[in-house]
């Protein structure tokens, strides 16, 4: 097969949609995950155990349980949905944008474990050296740790875009299988499996393994440079 | 006089309270030195007098600026203390080239004003040809004065030192804090500095605060403390090595006579109030204040119990009804008859005895 038919073998739509979850969570968990997984490596209060295992939940847990209790979540049986519904007039699951929560909660821990790992190798005193030389609690944050965690945050960040590349349970219970709407990569060979086109299926499935095992190598890469520092 | 007033109380738990009351000169270059074992508390009043932690309870002032005060609430936060502060391991940051470690504090000056100050300081702590180095390529010595220019840049009003040279070698040791103490000096900066080791405090110190068991026993300037020594904690804190007991003879304005051992000795200074004839109390004698002679040349006679030479000194531990330890030099010792069980003739400099009514 030469790049020609490879490249019309793919199904474009799907590896637009695939591309378009994984930003979109991946920044949704940078957005909130840094403040948290900051508050939860340097705090300690009663219950911080509880937290710390609920958010490790999606790692253990079916996709297809975590997928059943967000359609329920999202979906008008609840009062989240119900209230979402009232607000904007429709519903979340089996949209792109019930495809994005569902896929944030199901990533969690892939995010927020690599970046409070992160934050709690930061020296306290550096951070206290940087204010006893007149720099605010940001600055301190932004000169000090974010330059010395980049390479755990970057592996958080890496981890999490390639786990919602891969991610097929919860997005088939969340999203459903609507071309062009929530349909992944993953959901896709399962399809052509089922009609007996393997050809594009094991081409889908090169290009995920592919793209997995390179951010597998990326994240131990950056896990080697912080070692280094 | 400009002075930072400090009384604080910071509680850890029901059985574990830092308190720390004391005075300390904050004009031009003076060095108080916090002595004190580990675990005394030192560091904790450092970091309080920092502002990186907060006590429950007291006032610290700065001059007529109040930094803390539990009443009314008012905590001026680290930033704005204008305080440069040295950490035991020097928590320089590993991200940072030499150069920008020294230029972090620097942050609201000009761009060429800033390399003018980070020059300077690179000169005078003898870091010029390091700029590009970062922290883990740097020797224990050159990391510490990175750490002392980095803190000293942004011209402190006040530089905090928490144990600046342990984590050095002893014979590094004595040589930068020579060369530490000339570059302070040359800056006209107070010091706190707090340190374990006596003998630095001898070396740098104008001011001592001694800590033990949380609290600040007592404080003043090196001499004051180290001669008058308020309890027998502090003056084992303070090295002092011969503590005996002896007993009030009679007292009057002038001072007091006791009888220590086989002596009786007339103390005129440092006489406490309120002491009875027939009271037992403390008598600190400094090796330095015991010496010996040839036989016969006082009333007083010791009997030597056990001489070690120790280099060019000879250390000698005599019976005079007490034991005293005290130190003779090499040359002199030769002189005298110092076999155990010898009798030399002791004398003792009674101006630098110091009475504690406590047993």
């Amino acid at each position: 097969m030469t790049p020609h038919q490879w490249w019309n073998v793919l199904d474009w739509p799907t590896v637009w949609v695939t591309a378009k979850l994984a930003f979109w969570t991946t920044g949704v968990l940078v957005l909130l995950g840094l403040p948290v997984a900051w508050f939860l490596a340097t705090r300690r209060f009663p219950g911080k155990s509880l937290l710390e295992a609920g958010i490790a939940l999606p790692l253990v847990l079916p996709p297809t349980v975590l997928g059943f209790y967000l359609l329920m979540a999202l979906g008008p049986q609840s009062p989240l949905g119900r209230w979402w519904e009232e607000s904007f007039g429709w519903r979340l699951p089996f949209t792109f944008a019930g495809l994005v929560v569902a896929s944030v909660v199901a990533n969690v821990p892939f995010a927020l474990r690599p970046f409070m790992d992160a934050f709690a190798t930061v020296d306290r005193r550096l951070l206290e050296a940087a204010q006893t030389l007149g720099a605010s609690r940001w600055e301190s944050f932004t000169r000090v740790v974010l330059p010395l965690c980049l390479p755990g945050l970057l592996s958080g960040v890496v981890l999490t875009f390639a786990h919602t590349v891969g991610e097929f349970g919860v997005v088939l219970m969340v999203g459903g299988n609507l071309p062009g709407v929530t349909r992944t990569m993953a959901i896709a060979i399962y399809d052509d499996v089922q009609v007996l086109n393997y050809t594009r299926a094991s081409w889908t499935a090169g290009v995920l393994l592919g793209f997995a095992f390179l951010s597998l190598c990326l994240t131990y890469l950056l896990g080697k440079r912080a070692q280094v520092q | 006089m400009t002075t930072l007033a400090v009384d604080i109380q910071k509680r850890f738990s029901p059985q574990v309270c830092i308190q720390g009351k004391l005075d300390v000169p904050v004009d031009g270059y003076q060095v108080t030195a916090l002595l004190g074992a580990s675990g005394s508390g030192k560091t904790t009043l450092l970091r309080c007098l920092a502002g990186l932690e907060l006590p429950q309870q007291g006032t610290i002032r700065f001059g007529s600026e109040v930094w803390f005060d539990a009443a009314s609430g008012r905590v001026v936060p680290p930033q704005r203390r204008q305080v440069g502060l040295v950490f035991q391991d020097y928590a320089l940051f590993p991200h940072l080239t030499v150069e920008q470690n020294v230029a972090f504090g620097l942050r609201r000056m000009d761009r060429s004003s800033r390399r003018h100050r980070v020059g300077a300081m690179l000169e005078l702590f003898d870091l010029l040809g390091l700029e590009r180095r970062y922290p883990h390529q740097l020797s224990g010595g050159q990391q510490q004065r990175v750490a002392l220019a980095r803190a000293l840049a942004p011209n402190p009003r006040l530089l905090l030192l928490d144990e600046p040279l342990s984590s050095l070698d002893a014979p590094l040791r004595a040589r930068l804090r020579r060369e530490m103490t000339q570059r302070l000096a040359q800056l006209n900066i107070p010091v706190i500095w707090v340190t374990h080791d006596r003998q630095e405090v001898l070396e740098v110190a104008h001011h001592v605060a001694v800590m033990d068991q949380g609290r600040v026993q007592q404080w003043g300037t090196k001499d004051e403390v180290f001669l008058h020594p308020v309890s027998l904690a502090v003056a084992g804190i303070l090295g002092v090595e011969n503590v005996p007991v002896a007993t009030v003879l009679e007292t009057s304005t002038q001072g007091v006579k006791v009888q220590l051992g086989k002596l009786c000795v007339e103390l005129c200074r440092g006489a406490p109030e309120g002491l009875s004839p027939g009271q037992q109390v403390r008598v600190c004698v400094p090796s330095g204040a015991v010496e010996l002679r040839p036989p016969g040349t006082t009333q007083a006679a010791a009997q030597v119990l056990e001489v070690q030479s120790r280099g060019p000194w000879v250390w000698v531990r005599v019976d005079v009804g007490v034991e005293l330890e005290c130190w003779v030099a090499r040359h002199h010792a030769a002189q005298l008859p110092l076999g155990p069980g010898q009798v030399v003739a002791l004398h003792l400099a009674t101006q630098h005895l110091h009475l504690i009514p406590e047993l």
